[in-house]
């Protein structure tokens, strides 16, 4: 099975042009050497009217043909190639040509007033084609005389010459279809073109802002292309509205929480009460953060533009040293600047924001994130603090929603389990290990495609 | 110190309010957008704390614009948005840290009170020049190892003189950071606390604690020992 669309056009016209042109071969050959041939004979047979012409019989019954009288010089030369000889009924030769050297067997002789055309191969090896003709000629004194004229021409020449037409025919031909193959590609080459600029866009639309496919295309596939630009747009589209919307969940729903959480603090209630109150809300806003952020992951999806990896660190790295100004916290981004991945930039700032904040309020004042990219496609990211790490003894079970590993911090308590979740929409694996530095090390791969 | 709080939930905004009043900050309050606009280029704010999600000119658009206005005070964000795009527009926007709700109230305190100390240059929370230590996060003075019992308005003079210690503070800038805007003003109470404090810090009179510099104010002598050099020069809009 051919997968290329130019490939399968190709086949299939190259195999026409061939039969087409072996047709076209075949028959103007078998026409070319039929038309010969009845040239040949037409010659032969005129040769033969004009050696009758010339002919006489002596009154003592002796055929004769004066040299000087006949029609072609050839008839004259030795072993010219041309011949005519005359055999009475007896099969004996009573006149040649004097370019005939030694006689024509000739194994059978047509009736009187009869044609036949005859191929003989000579004991010399010479292939003749001869022309026989039976007649009657009767004396003025009433003799009857039977001959049989013989005229044959060596078929050397004639094969030469078709064999020179046969090449020249079949070079011509064979140019014709290396010509017409020539064109056909490139004809192929400029109607496939607009099907290669899409798939040229669509590989460039990873790498594009817009992330929509530009220009015009043949009437054919615009509407493809007009569909997938839509797609594209909605696709977008949906996610920021889906984000926005779980955002004003958020807002709507913490403000009143806040109030709550301060209500708490109040002096009145029992003890048993506000601890009650401080749980149960710190339960609520876990469940939230952690529902509200898996939904929002936006995970793997076909066409995603490549980020660039280090601003988006850099980025946090400067904002998150802001909040960290009173641990003077140093946040080291060792990602290449070349890095590029096919990620969603909401996933990968918050994955990378969750990280890079649990390292630096649970680290001591360094923060080491970098990544790279392997030839076969695998995003490694690792971010490292140089912290207690991490001190239990399943550091995996971090990873599972709703267990801390310092409770006495809230906030952020969720982090890792929704690093992880997001890490899961990408089909990536988490692990957490042990820094260069001694403190934890997050690390994330993720396969791309 | 001044608090600016912007808040559009009425409720919530009353909490805060209350614990920073009870914190020794004169509060200003608002829940709208322009408002506080207007309150953060206009008045003398030592810290404002802004909810992003303001109906109006949002919180991002305010911050920006006191950058903008060369103003340098720090600013908290309050957010209930957790992801991590809102934090970081709003850190890049001239915000210096952040709070998510819910908020453990204490958590809210700690931070305000750190990015004030730090505002000033100070890294710790006990703040000391000679043998007076004022502790910010417990609101406690110390005199040697004695203890010292001030009123409130006291405290905040005490403290906002302590925060620019070394620097010639005027009267009238005592009044505006002590004073919520719509109090009763008068700046010869000022000379009153002034002078009830240097009764409780140096009662023998030997030490002059405050130095009196007339016609410009007054002066805490600075102490020599280093601060923090993580002075918030993320303060300055970019």
């Amino acid at each position: 099975m051919i997968n290329s669309l130019r490939a399968r056009l190709l086949a299939a016209t190259a195999v026409l042009l061939l039969a087409f042109i072996g047709l076209t071969g075949v028959a103007l050959q078998t026409a070319v050497r039929e038309r010969a041939e009845q040239a040949e004979h037409d010659r032969l047979q005129g040769l033969s009217y004009a050696l009758l012409g010339s002919a006489e019989i002596t009154d003592g019954g002796q055929f004769n043909l004066a040299s000087r009288v006949l029609p072609e010089s050839d008839l004259s030369r030795p072993d010219s190639g041309l011949y005519a000889m005359v055999l009475d009924e007896k099969k004996q030769m009573v006149w040649h040509s004097p370019s005939l050297l030694g006689s024509i067997d000739m194994p059978d002789l047509p009736a009187v007033g009869q044609w036949r055309e005859m191929r003989i191969t000579r004991d010399n090896g010479n292939r003749l084609l001869t022309l026989s003709f039976g007649f009657r000629w009767v004396t003025a004194n009433g003799k009857d005389y039977r001959y049989t004229l013989v005229v044959a021409e060596n078929t050397a020449a004639f094969v030469k010459q078709m064999q020179r037409f046969q090449s020249v025919l079949w070079t011509l031909l064979s140019a014709a279809a290396l010509v017409l193959l020539i064109v056909e590609l490139l004809i192929l080459r400029w109607g496939l073109a607009p099907l290669r600029r899409l798939a040229r866009n669509l590989a460039n639309l990873e790498s594009d802002d817009e992330r929509r496919l530009e220009g015009r295309y043949p009437d054919e596939i615009q509407p493809l292309v007009s569909n997938l630009n839509t797609m594209l747009a909605n696709d977008q589209a949906r996610l920021r509205r889906y984000r926005n919307a779980l955002g004003d969940l958020a807002h709507s729903l913490k403000t009143p929480m806040a109030i709550l959480r301060g209500i708490a603090e109040d002096k009145h209630l029992a003890d048993d009460q506000r601890n009650a109150l401080r749980s149960q809300l710190a339960r609520m806003n876990d469940i939230l953060d952690y529902q509200l952020q898996k939904a929002a992951a936006a995970g793997k999806r076909s066409l995603t533009r490549r980020l660039a990896l280090a601003p988006i660190a850099e980025r946090l790295g400067r904002a998150l040293t802001k909040v960290y100004a009173e641990h003077g916290t140093r946040f080291d981004i060792r990602i290449a600047k070349t890095l590029r991945v096919p990620v969603d930039e909401g996933d990968i700032t918050e994955l990378l924001g969750t990280l890079m904040d649990n390292a630096a309020k649970y680290g001591k004042d360094r923060v080491v994130v970098d990544a790279t990219r392997s030839d076969q496609g695998v995003l490694s990211l690792w971010i490292d603090d140089n912290g207690p790490g991490f001190c239990d003894a399943e550091p995996q079970r971090l990873l599972e929603r709703g267990v801390r590993a310092d409770s006495t911090r809230e906030g952020q308590g969720l982090g890792l389990a929704v690093a992880a979740e997001i890490v899961h929409a990408y089909n990536g694996k988490i692990e957490l290990t042990t820094s260069d530095m001694g403190g934890g090390r997050v690390r994330v791969r993720i396969t791309e495609s | 110190m001044r608090a600016l709080v912007i808040e559009d939930d009425v409720e919530l905004r009353a909490q805060i309010c209350e614990r920073l009043r009870s914190e020794g900050f004169a509060v200003d309050e608002t829940g709208e957008g322009e408002e506080g606009l207007f309150y953060a280029k206009e008045y003398p704010v030592d810290i404002a704390i802004i909810d992003l999600g303001l109906p109006g000119p949002t919180g991002l658009d305010i911050i920006a614009e006191v950058r903008e206005a060369g103003l340098d005070y720090p600013i908290l964000i309050l957010t209930a948005r957790t992801r991590w795009q809102d934090k970081v527009e709003g850190l890049e926007a001239g915000a210096d840290d952040y709070v998510v709700k819910p908020f453990q109230p204490e958590e809210l305190s700690a931070r305000i009170q750190a990015l004030v100390r730090r505002s000033r240059g100070w890294a710790q929370p006990r703040l000391e020049s000679g043998d007076i230590v004022l502790d910010t996060s417990r609101q406690e003075v110390f005199v040697g190892e004695q203890s010292i019992d001030l009123t409130a308005y006291e405290y905040r003079v005490l403290e906002y003189l302590m925060l620019h210690a070394g620097e010639v503070i005027s009267k009238t800038a005592l009044t505006e950071h002590i004073y919520e805007e719509n109090a009763e003003r008068d700046s010869n109470v000022i000379e009153v606390f002034v002078r009830r404090l240097r009764a409780k810090l140096d009662p023998d009179g030997t030490r002059k604690p405050i130095e009196t510099l007339r016609g410009r104010g007054y002066r805490l002598a600075r102490d020599d020992r280093p601060r923090a050099n993580n002075n918030n020069d993320g303060n300055a809009a970019p």
